[in-house]
Protein backbone atom coordinates (compact mmCIF):
# COMPACT_ATOMS: atom_id res chain seq x y z
CA UNK A 1 0.00 0.00 0.00
CA UNK A 2 2.48 2.62 -1.12
CA UNK A 3 1.07 6.03 -0.45
CA UNK A 4 3.29 7.64 -3.11
CA UNK A 5 1.36 6.02 -5.94
CA UNK A 6 -1.98 7.17 -4.62
CA UNK A 7 -0.84 10.71 -3.99
CA UNK A 8 0.69 10.85 -7.46
CA UNK A 9 -2.50 9.54 -9.00
CA UNK A 10 -4.57 12.09 -7.09
CA UNK A 11 -2.37 14.99 -8.18
CA UNK A 12 -2.36 13.78 -11.78
CA UNK A 13 -6.13 13.52 -11.77
CA UNK A 14 -6.40 17.00 -10.28
CA UNK A 15 -4.21 18.44 -13.02
CA UNK A 16 -6.22 16.66 -15.72
CA UNK A 17 -9.39 17.95 -14.06
CA UNK A 18 -8.09 21.52 -14.20
CA UNK A 19 -7.18 21.10 -17.87
CA UNK A 20 -10.57 19.65 -18.76
CA UNK A 21 -12.60 22.14 -16.77
CA UNK A 22 -12.25 24.93 -19.31
CA UNK A 23 -12.77 22.78 -22.38
CA UNK A 24 -15.50 20.49 -21.17
CA UNK A 25 -16.87 21.01 -17.62
CA UNK A 26 -19.17 17.96 -17.85
CA UNK A 27 -16.27 15.71 -18.86
CA UNK A 28 -14.24 17.14 -15.98
CA UNK A 29 -16.93 16.11 -13.50
CA UNK A 30 -16.82 12.59 -14.91
CA UNK A 31 -13.04 12.58 -14.63
CA UNK A 32 -13.20 13.55 -10.96
CA UNK A 33 -15.80 10.82 -10.35
CA UNK A 34 -13.57 8.25 -12.04
CA UNK A 35 -10.50 9.42 -10.11
CA UNK A 36 -12.43 9.17 -6.84
CA UNK A 37 -13.61 5.68 -7.68
CA UNK A 38 -10.14 4.48 -8.67
CA UNK A 39 -8.59 5.89 -5.50
CA UNK A 40 -11.22 4.37 -3.23
CA UNK A 41 -10.88 1.04 -5.01
CA UNK A 42 -7.16 1.19 -4.29
CA UNK A 43 -7.79 1.91 -0.63
CA UNK A 44 -10.28 -0.95 -0.24
CA UNK A 45 -7.47 -3.49 0.00
CA UNK A 46 -5.99 -1.73 2.99
CA UNK A 47 -9.39 -1.27 4.57
CA UNK A 48 -10.00 -5.01 4.29
CA UNK A 49 -6.80 -5.81 6.18
CA UNK A 50 -7.77 -3.36 8.94
CA UNK A 51 -11.20 -4.95 9.20
CA UNK A 52 -9.71 -8.45 9.45
CA UNK A 53 -7.46 -7.29 12.30
CA UNK A 54 -10.40 -5.62 14.02
CA UNK A 55 -12.55 -8.72 13.64
CA UNK A 56 -9.86 -11.04 15.06
CA UNK A 57 -9.24 -8.60 17.92
CA UNK A 58 -12.93 -8.40 18.80
CA UNK A 59 -13.36 -12.19 18.69
CA UNK A 60 -10.34 -12.62 20.99
CA UNK A 61 -11.80 -10.09 23.43
CA UNK A 62 -15.08 -11.97 23.25
CA UNK A 63 -17.07 -9.00 21.96
CA UNK A 64 -20.46 -9.99 20.60
CA UNK A 65 -20.46 -10.49 16.82
CA UNK A 66 -23.57 -8.43 16.08
CA UNK A 67 -22.04 -5.20 17.39
CA UNK A 68 -18.93 -5.65 15.29
CA UNK A 69 -20.95 -6.32 12.13
CA UNK A 70 -23.11 -3.28 12.88
CA UNK A 71 -19.98 -1.20 13.25
CA UNK A 72 -18.68 -2.57 9.95
CA UNK A 73 -21.85 -1.66 8.13
CA UNK A 74 -21.87 1.83 9.59
CA UNK A 75 -18.32 2.34 8.35
CA UNK A 76 -19.30 1.06 4.91
CA UNK A 77 -22.27 3.40 4.71
CA UNK A 78 -20.14 6.35 5.75
CA UNK A 79 -17.53 5.34 3.18
CA UNK A 80 -20.05 5.25 0.35
CA UNK A 81 -22.05 8.30 1.40
CA UNK A 82 -18.90 10.41 1.57
CA UNK A 83 -17.84 9.21 -1.88
CA UNK A 84 -21.23 9.99 -3.40
CA UNK A 85 -21.57 13.37 -1.73
CA UNK A 86 -18.08 14.38 -2.84
CA UNK A 87 -18.77 13.32 -6.42
CA UNK A 88 -21.96 15.38 -6.47
CA UNK A 89 -20.16 18.37 -5.00
CA UNK A 90 -17.42 18.09 -7.66
CA UNK A 91 -20.07 18.15 -10.35
CA UNK A 92 -21.31 21.40 -8.84
CA UNK A 93 -24.51 20.03 -7.33
CA UNK A 94 -24.17 21.04 -3.68
CA UNK A 95 -27.83 20.46 -2.94
CA UNK A 96 -27.76 16.89 -4.17
CA UNK A 97 -24.59 16.25 -2.19
CA UNK A 98 -26.33 17.31 1.02
CA UNK A 99 -29.26 15.03 0.22
CA UNK A 100 -26.89 12.10 -0.32
CA UNK A 101 -25.28 12.80 3.04
CA UNK A 102 -28.74 12.96 4.62
CA UNK A 103 -29.51 9.52 3.17
CA UNK A 104 -26.24 8.25 4.65
CA UNK A 105 -27.12 9.61 8.08
CA UNK A 106 -30.59 8.06 7.97
CA UNK A 107 -29.13 4.70 6.93
CA UNK A 108 -26.62 4.80 9.78
CA UNK A 109 -29.33 5.71 12.27
CA UNK A 110 -31.58 2.92 11.07
CA UNK A 111 -28.76 0.41 11.59
CA UNK A 112 -27.64 1.82 14.92
CA UNK A 113 -31.16 2.01 16.41
CA UNK A 114 -31.32 -1.62 17.67
CA UNK A 115 -27.91 -1.25 19.30
CA UNK A 116 -29.10 1.83 21.18
CA UNK A 117 -32.24 -0.02 22.28
CA UNK A 118 -30.22 -2.93 23.64
CA UNK A 119 -27.94 -0.43 25.41
CA UNK A 120 -30.98 1.09 27.07
CA UNK A 121 -32.11 -2.35 28.22
CA UNK A 122 -28.71 -3.02 29.76
CA UNK A 123 -28.66 0.36 31.50
CA UNK A 124 -32.18 0.06 32.88
CA UNK A 125 -31.39 -3.49 33.97
CA UNK A 126 -28.41 -2.27 35.96
CA UNK A 127 -30.27 0.67 37.53
CA UNK A 128 -33.40 -1.23 38.58
CA UNK B 1 -5.40 0.37 -9.82
CA UNK B 2 -6.39 1.15 -13.45
CA UNK B 3 -4.58 4.43 -13.78
CA UNK B 4 -4.77 4.47 -17.54
CA UNK B 5 -8.54 4.98 -17.28
CA UNK B 6 -8.00 8.53 -16.07
CA UNK B 7 -5.68 9.37 -18.92
CA UNK B 8 -8.07 7.86 -21.44
CA UNK B 9 -10.91 10.01 -20.11
CA UNK B 10 -8.78 13.14 -20.23
CA UNK B 11 -7.67 12.29 -23.77
CA UNK B 12 -11.21 11.73 -24.97
CA UNK B 13 -12.34 14.95 -23.32
CA UNK B 14 -9.66 17.06 -24.96
CA UNK B 15 -10.14 15.35 -28.32
CA UNK B 16 -13.89 15.89 -28.29
CA UNK B 17 -13.56 19.51 -27.30
CA UNK B 18 -11.10 20.11 -30.16
CA UNK B 19 -13.36 18.34 -32.64
CA UNK B 20 -16.36 20.33 -31.44
CA UNK B 21 -14.41 23.56 -31.82
CA UNK B 22 -13.34 22.68 -35.36
CA UNK B 23 -16.81 21.62 -36.38
CA UNK B 24 -18.46 24.70 -34.94
CA UNK B 25 -15.84 26.93 -36.61
CA UNK B 26 -16.65 25.46 -40.03
CA UNK B 27 -20.30 26.25 -39.50
CA UNK B 28 -21.65 22.75 -38.63
CA UNK B 29 -22.94 23.34 -35.09
CA UNK B 30 -25.23 20.28 -35.11
CA UNK B 31 -22.30 17.96 -35.88
CA UNK B 32 -20.33 19.60 -33.08
CA UNK B 33 -23.17 18.91 -30.64
CA UNK B 34 -23.39 15.30 -31.82
CA UNK B 35 -19.65 14.83 -31.41
CA UNK B 36 -19.66 16.16 -27.86
CA UNK B 37 -22.65 14.01 -26.91
CA UNK B 38 -20.94 10.94 -28.37
CA UNK B 39 -17.77 11.67 -26.44
CA UNK B 40 -19.76 12.10 -23.25
CA UNK B 41 -21.52 8.77 -23.74
CA UNK B 42 -18.24 6.94 -24.27
CA UNK B 43 -16.75 8.41 -21.11
CA UNK B 44 -19.94 7.67 -19.17
CA UNK B 45 -19.73 4.01 -20.12
CA UNK B 46 -16.14 3.81 -18.94
CA UNK B 47 -16.87 5.55 -15.64
CA UNK B 48 -19.98 3.49 -14.92
CA UNK B 49 -17.95 0.29 -14.98
CA UNK B 50 -15.44 1.58 -12.42
CA UNK B 51 -18.11 2.97 -10.10
CA UNK B 52 -20.13 -0.25 -10.28
CA UNK B 53 -16.99 -2.24 -9.40
CA UNK B 54 -16.35 0.05 -6.44
CA UNK B 55 -19.91 -0.21 -5.13
CA UNK B 56 -19.93 -4.00 -5.41
CA UNK B 57 -16.59 -4.30 -3.61
CA UNK B 58 -17.73 -2.06 -0.78
CA UNK B 59 -20.99 -3.96 -0.43
CA UNK B 60 -19.15 -7.27 -0.20
CA UNK B 61 -16.45 -6.07 2.19
CA UNK B 62 -18.75 -4.28 4.62
CA UNK B 63 -21.58 -6.85 4.28
CA UNK B 64 -23.98 -4.08 3.26
CA UNK B 65 -26.82 -6.11 1.77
Amino acid sequence: MDIARWVGLGIGAAVLYAVLREAKPDMAALLSLAAGAVLMLGVLGGVQEVLEAMRSLSSRVGLEGTYVSTLLRVIGIAYLAQFGAQACRDAGAGGIADKVELCGKVAVLSIAAPVVVSLMDVVTGVLV
Amino acid sequence: MNVDLLFQIAGIGILVSVIAQVLSRTGREDMAMLASVAGLVVVLLMVVNVVAQLLNNVKSIFQLY
